[in-house]
């Protein structure tokens, strides 16, 4: 297990380096000259020559990269120019309210997800799992920003009942959730129905029947923990959509959280803000997959073993 | 249904021509599975529904696609406007026909790009193994390790607006799911003995990629594309919801979107209807790519 | 002995598929004394799992339906009972061992929370007392170091380990009847001999009646008593084993003997029996066995043969034992 840990420290080391690398070629080299596009037509040549300065990018690109580098690896981004305040500290603020906010997302669609996706397998074939399936499969086709319009549409304007947007209260996380929730919900519905459809049909249950085990330990115990496996490594594929997801759902509902900051960065052209909003994502990501990795194996006795060999 | 009989001799002929070897059968049967999948056949029907609805747009609207009635603007649905009109005096039905020029578009090209990515990078992997897959392998997990809404942020930011932008920045994001499949798929197959017999009768490595391993892939890649396209379809509409797509006046689902979500007050049918055109499109390219998979290739299922 | 532990009477057990209803079981009799050990044999499909899992009513439904008949444990009939009072006669009364130890036992919990969740379910016990009963079981059925191996997880062991383990969890509530279904097949050869021997012994000490499904007339000669010969879901004979091996009635019982290879003894070539097993949704007219049958006459081919008593308390489902029989083959 130690071998196996290190082993993907040093890839996720390697993956985090080449993030940082394609954002730093993307968005210093690729355009031509970031400060140009930064201040597009809004300030003369002298004033983009001294902002370069300031920003240090009249430097050769590779002492701008291992700049960019070094202040990286200690969480340090640089200044946003119109804010005028350090990236970080920026981030740190805006991951706060997207880490709360994708908390509830995870246990909105886990909860649910779960709850729809056993009871589909257990009533397979009748009307119930049917009808599961198929708002499962809608769900699933919807855009979250669509989502989100509708819900504000239904119950901020015609039902006055939430608030349309803003973040304010615990209430103010109802809807927000449900618009990116609903589509994660439906996908682990299907995912958990599938799985444990599978389980159920396996000669373990037979066994656990055959002792007199009632059925619905045998779905919440014998079903439940193996089809949770799946379920746990799709947990990393809703971490990443929801860090995506965010950007939609947030400029929706104004919620200034990591979405929405790398949104307005971008229309701002705010260059540091939008280096610094990418790989936060991109690291949070990586980091998030990691530990999943290796919780992963606490949870099926099969690989924890098979790593320890 | 004479277009599958045509569709899969082409793909016959594709095979045959490579290998020497008929595929007819496992496309005949296939396709015959696929027949017999009502849902299947409906999402056929809605997704060439929606394609001959793109191609004959100016024939079926009503108005022409910037046409402004003007002091009628965001007015409900009406006789004369059936899904009403935005803030110009603009007829919504009309916009929407026109936006599915925009999603399909997106769909075939963005995707086509990505396959394009996804297959070299994958193909290469996978056939030279060692340490050009262990550098490829990284670099495909570096992809993956940007959201892909995100990542295609960054490209339109980086490229500017406008719809060729987009088809770069959907496809350019969409790629690695596409490579880790055909290199696993070509690790397998190089190992057979019609492979080894090309390279011993010496084939170049480039002729056996390409004339060998690849049209074997075909159904996985077929698949794969297939089920990719609504997730394109969807991030074109993400990036012109935000503003960072395709630009007015031309009509995007995902533009309308934005734009309508300023009038939900006044005209809520407007925000709506876009997203409905957009779930009806992606439902069954979505339905229509599992049907796909399950007659060409279960394997791919735990994807 | 002597007293009746299990009367099956009758039992019937089809499969409504979409290809038609298969008769998986036809009106299968057959009665087990306290303390015996009974055999069932056939080919595949030929419905000796489906009386099992009838037994114990574990037949997957659907498709499956037991449509017919009684299965009295002392006296009381299994099918009349409700699904909770079932619940407490298997695992407690009625014990069943599988065939795939590989796939029987639940790979994310650990051997010894498995005998214990049966130990708990039936009596009244502690944790603690139901892991050191656990322990006690694993030790009963030979396996080393009880009190480690019990953390141990299924895939941790060995396929004999494994099926030793099953029966730990089948007898750890003492039960009166433990089925075995093919409980050797999917292991070597000589782990089959211990198994075996262990199934024997724990018959021996404890006194628990056993029914021994398989496809293996040795495996049967080597812990049963009484033999049912099985073929497409109905008995074509009945004795033991000392009648079925010396003098089998039935021709597809003496097919069978044929087929078992004796070592020592020159053969130009394995005896198989001709032909395959009828599909059971398209039974064929007649006796069930006669298109591969090599005395088959045109009575077999019309009249479907009953069940009939032989001297020595044997039973045959064959023409040739019926008057009928002489009558045409006189003629």
């Amino acid at each position: 297990m130690i071998k196996y840990t290190i082993k993907r420290l040093l890839q996720t080391l390697i993956v985090l380096f080449g993030v940082s690398l394609i954002t730093f070629v993307m968005l210093n080299i690729a355009p031509g000259d970031p400060v140009g596009v930064m201040l597009a037509k809004r300030a003369d040549q002298e004033t983009i020559d001294r902002v370069r300065h300031e920003m240090g990018l009249d430097k050769p690109y590779v002492e701008q990269y291992i700049e960019f580098i070094k202040g990286a690896v200690v969480g340090d981004f640089g200044d946003s120019y119109f804010q005028h305040k350090p990236v970080s500290e920026i981030l740190a603020g805006a991951f706060r309210i997207t880490a709360s906010l994708g908390l509830w997302v995870i246990l909105f669609s886990i909860v649910f997800g779960i709850l729809f996706g056993i009871s589909a397998a257990v009533l397979r074939g009748s009307w119930g799992d049917k009808l599961i399936i198929f708002f499962s499969t809608l769900g699933m086709a919807m855009p979250s920003f669509w989502i989100a319009i509708i819900l504000q549409i239904v119950f901020g304007l015609k039902l006055k009942i939430l608030p349309i947007s803003g973040l304010y209260s615990m209430s103010s996380y109802i809807l927000p959730t449900v618009a990116l929730g609903l589509i994660y919900a439906a996908s682990i519905a299907r995912l958990c129905r599938t799985n444990m459809l599978d389980a159920l049909n396996q000669d373990y249950v037979r066994t656990a029947r055959a002792k007199g085990v009632s059925e619905f330990k045998i779905v919440m115990q014998h079903g439940l923990k193996n089809a949770a496996i799946p379920i746990i490594t799709y947990i990393g594929i809703l971490i990443k959509s929801i860090l995506g997801g965010s950007v939609l759902v947030e400029t929706v509902f104004s919620i200034p959280g990591l979405g929405k900051t790398m949104v307005d960065s971008i229309t701002q052209r705010d260059i540091r803000l939008i280096q610094g909003c990418t790989i936060y994502i991109a690291v949070v990501f990586v980091v998030a997959n990691l530990i999943i990795d290796l919780v992963y194996g606490l949870l099926d006795p099969r690989i924890r073993v098979g790593q320890e060999a | 249904m004479g277009f599958f009989k045509r569709k899969s001799d082409v793909f016959s002929s594709l095979i045959e021509g490579a290998e020497g070897v008929s595929y007819t059968s496992f496309y005949h049967d296939a396709f015959k599975r696929l027949r017999r999948d009502k849902v299947a056949m409906v999402c056929l029907a809605v997704v060439v529904l929606i394609v001959l609805a793109a191609i004959f747009a100016p024939l079926i609207t009503p108005y022409e696609e910037d046409y402004m009635d003007i002091g009628n603007e965001l007015a409900g649905p009406s006789a004369e406007h059936w899904l009403g009109t935005d803030e110009f005096g603009r007829d919504v039905f009309t916009r929407i026909i026109y936006g599915s020029r925009v999603s399909l578009m997106v769909g075939l090209v963005a995707e086509s790009i990505a396959v394009a990515i996804g297959l070299i990078v994958g193909a290469v992997a996978g056939f030279y193994g060692g340490k050009v897959d262990a550098v490829l392998s990284r670099i495909i997990e570096i992809f993956a390790s940007f959201p892909h809404i995100l990542f295609a942020i960054v490209v339109m930011f980086v490229l500017g607006t406008g719809i060729i932008n987009v088809f770069i920045a959907v496809g350019v994001v969409g790629w690695t799911g596409l490579a880790r499949v055909i290199r696993s798929q070509i690790m397998q197959l190089k190992q057979k003995e019609y492979v080894e017999a090309a390279r011993a009768s010496g084939g170049r490595n480039m002729q056996i990629i390409f004339r060998h391993l690849i049209p074997n892939c075909l159904s996985t890649i077929i698949v794969v594309a297939t089920m990719n396209i609504p997730s394109d379809i969807m991030y074109e509409a993400s990036l012109s919801f935000l503003g960072l797509g395709v630009q007015p006046p031309q009509a995007s689902w995902g533009s309308m979107i934005s734009e309508a979500r300023k009038f939900i007050r006044q005209n809520p049918g407007y925000s709506v209807f876009p997203g409905v055109a957009l779930i009806i499109t992606v439902l069954a390219f979505n339905l229509l790519g599992d049907a796909l998979r399950d007659a060409l290739d279960p394997r791919l299922k735990n994807l | 002995m002597g007293e009746k532990l299990l009367q099956v009477k009758n039992l019937s057990t089809y499969f409504y598929t979409d290809e038609g209803i298969v008769y998986a079981l036809d009106d299968v009799s057959f009665d087990l004394g306290r303390g015996e050990a009974l055999g069932i044999v056939g080919e595949s499909g030929s419905g000796k799992s489906v009386t099992a899992l009838s037994i114990i009513r574990l037949v997957q439904s659907p498709p499956g339906k037991i449509v017919a008949g009684e299965v009295l444990l002392d006296g009381e009939d299994l099918l009349k009972k409700s699904k909770a009072e079932m619940r407490h006669i298997r695992g407690e009364k009625v014990s069943m061992i599988f065939q795939e130890p590989m796939t029987a036992l639940n790979p994310v919990f650990t051997v010894g929370r498995q005998i214990m969740e049966s130990i708990l379910i039936h009596q009244h016990k502690t944790k603690k007392e139901a892991r050191e009963q656990a322990i006690e079981m694993l030790r009963l059925v030979g396996i080393p170091a009880p009190e480690k191996r019990i953390d141990d997880y299924p895939h941790q062991m060995s396929g004999g380990m494994r099926q030793r383990v099953m029966i730990a969890i089948a007898l750890c509530c003492n039960p009166q009847l433990l089925i075995c279904d093919e409980p050797t097949t999917a292991l070597d050869v000589t782990i089959q001999a211990q198994i075996l021997e262990l199934i024997r012994d724990i018959r021996e000490r404890l006194g628990t009646s056993v029914i021994l499904i398989t496809h293996d007339l040795g495996v049967v000669a080597q812990v049963t008593d009484k033999v049912i010969i099985m073929y497409a879901g109905k008995v074509m004979e009945y004795g033991t084993v000392r009648q079925i091996f010396t003098d089998p009635l039935h021709p597809y019982t003496a097919a069978l003997m044929r087929s078992i290879p004796v070592i020592g003894k020159k053969t130009e070539r394995l005896n198989v029996i001709r032909g395959m097993v009828p599909s059971l949704s398209k039974r064929p007219e007649g006796c069930l066995f006669h298109p591969r049958c090599d005395e088959a006459c045109d009575l077999c081919r019309t009249v479907r043969p009953e069940l009939t008593d032989m001297p020595g308390g044997r039973q045959v489902r064959c023409h040739k034992y019926t008057d009928k029989w002489e009558e045409t083959s006189h003629d």
